[in-house]
């Protein structure tokens, strides 16, 4: 339905994507393309393993003190977890388009889909600091020795907070490390460089970002929902 | 075999339709909103039917919606349903994986209890900050030395100390009306929940009749009860 605008007007010096050769020793550049999204798979499957530790160390836990746990996500207000949820959301599919755009050559549209999913990770990581983290911290409920909270319903609550600061730290560390790869890829489709012969960084970035929404899901209803 | 005919086509990948993508996040805003009602009305069922729904459902309810969620992004937002088979195959592989991992500790975990008789040591559950040298990044927090002590009761010992146990309690007391997500276990059997009791029933065995009001007398035990047994 969309045609693929890939002949500018004559005389116009060609953008960088048309001009864009793989590398010699691969045979093709699709193979190029395979490869690296092959590569990033790979890397994914590490991520996942990843956090499945700490879904693990969440699992063998819970199943040791389960009424900390049980009273743990009573603290948590779901919410403001569910309005994670959608922004994160949200911004897997503001960047699937911006891969649909890429490949479509449509530029401002890639611009603006990389913008909006970059918007949505600065609003996920100001909701989690602003409205869940500045406030549990004032109040002591920190995790590890850190934990001061005079109000604890169960002795082992120290460690309900340490998983769930374990948890969704290194989550927020991955949309951190995620929205800096979508942020490079959008400064480099400001030079022209992505488009339908090239958009193999658009892709695995857009992977990496769909990972991070992969892990939110599963931690969501982990934290604030079972109990 | 030349795979493919670079200059043709876009490396021949498939454009996914956008209104695929839009569907897909339709579905996805819809679970989410699913399994929230879902955990809410369980938690609302417990409470006005004082009924008490196993962790397992809620578990199970909950993990079912969330790999479907992750079913949906993993094939149309990561395209695997239009990639190469190759791709899925690793993601599976290290699900397999992540399954003997999360299997072997839990198959571990459950055997633990004749390991521990053996190598029992004194372990306070919650940590007692041991790990004590931390300074705190809060001024009003002093650092951790609890000397032994589990960190929950310590942080409550401290707080008692610096403000008074009245200020502890009705703190903890406004918390409770704020928060009222523990119930109280009630006290009585109710015909959903029966509270196992141990021990003997008091005042079983008791030698003398139960004491009534202040008008008996503590008479002899054989003239009250026969007083009592014939309708008094």
């Amino acid at each position: 339905m969309s045609t693929i605008n890939a002949h500018p007007s004559p005389g116009a010096k060609p953008m960088r994507w048309e001009t864009y050769k793989h590398e010699h020793h691969w045979r093709s550049a699709a193979d190029e393309f395979d490869a690296a999204k092959l590569g990033m798979w790979l890397f994914l499957t590490t991520e996942v393993l990843l956090f499945g530790g700490i879904f693990c160390s969440y699992a063998i836990f819970r199943m040791l003190y389960p009424d900390a746990f049980a009273n743990g996500s009573g603290y948590l207000n779901w919410r403001i977890g569910t309005l994670n949820t959608v922004v994160l959301l949200f911004s897997s599919f503001t960047v699937a388009m911006s891969v649909r755009c890429a490949q479509l050559n449509k530029q401002r549209w890639l611009k603006i889909n990389l913008s909006i999913t970059l918007i949505c990770a600065a609003a996920f990581l100001a909701i989690k600091g602003y409205f869940e983290y500045y406030p549990k911290l004032s109040a002591g409920k920190a995790p590890g020795a850190w934990f001061s909270y005079p109000w604890a319903h169960n002795p082992e609550e120290p460690i309900w907070w340490g998983i769930y600061y374990a948890g969704t730290g290194i989550h927020a560390l991955h949309v951190i490390i995620g929205g800096g790869l979508i942020l490079w890829v959008l400064v480099r489709s400001f030079k022209g460089i992505y488009g339908p012969k090239n958009y193999t960084m658009v892709e695995t970035s857009g992977l990496y970002w769909h990972l991070v929404d992969l892990v939110w899901i599963f931690l969501f209803p982990l934290l604030y929902l079972i109990h | 075999m030349d795979p493919h005919g670079v200059h043709e086509h876009e490396h021949g990948h498939v454009v996914v339709d956008w209104k695929v993508l839009v569907g897909v996040l339709i579905a996805l805003l819809f679970f989410t909103f699913l399994t929230t009602t879902a955990a809410n009305i369980e938690k609302w069922i417990a409470v006005e039917f004082d009924v008490v729904i196993p962790t397992w459902v809620n578990v199970f309810v909950a993990m079912s919606i969330a790999v479907v969620k992750a079913s949906l992004v993993c094939l149309f937002f990561m395209q695997l349903f239009y990639d190469k088979f190759l791709n899925s195959v690793i993601l599976m592989f290290c699900l397999l994986a992540l399954a003997l991992f999360l299997g072997l500790s839990a198959l571990d975990l459950s055997g633990r209890g004749r390991v521990n008789e053996f190598i029992a040591t004194p372990i306070e559950l919650g940590g007692n900050g041991a790990s004590a040298g931390l300074q705190s990044a809060f001024d009003e927090v002093p650092v951790v030395i609890t000397g032994g002590k589990p960190l929950a009761v310590a942080a409550k010992e401290a707080y008692i100390e610096k403000h008074g146990l009245e200020a502890w309690e009705e703190h903890a007391r406004e918390l409770d009306a704020e928060h009222g997500h523990h119930e109280k276990a009630p006290e009585i059997s109710s015909p959903n929940r029966s509270i196992p009791r141990t021990g003997l029933t008091p005042g079983l065995f008791d030698e003398h009749a139960p004491i009534h009001e202040a008008e008996h007398e503590p008479a002899s035990a054989h003239d009250e009860s026969t007083e009592e047994g014939s309708g008094h």
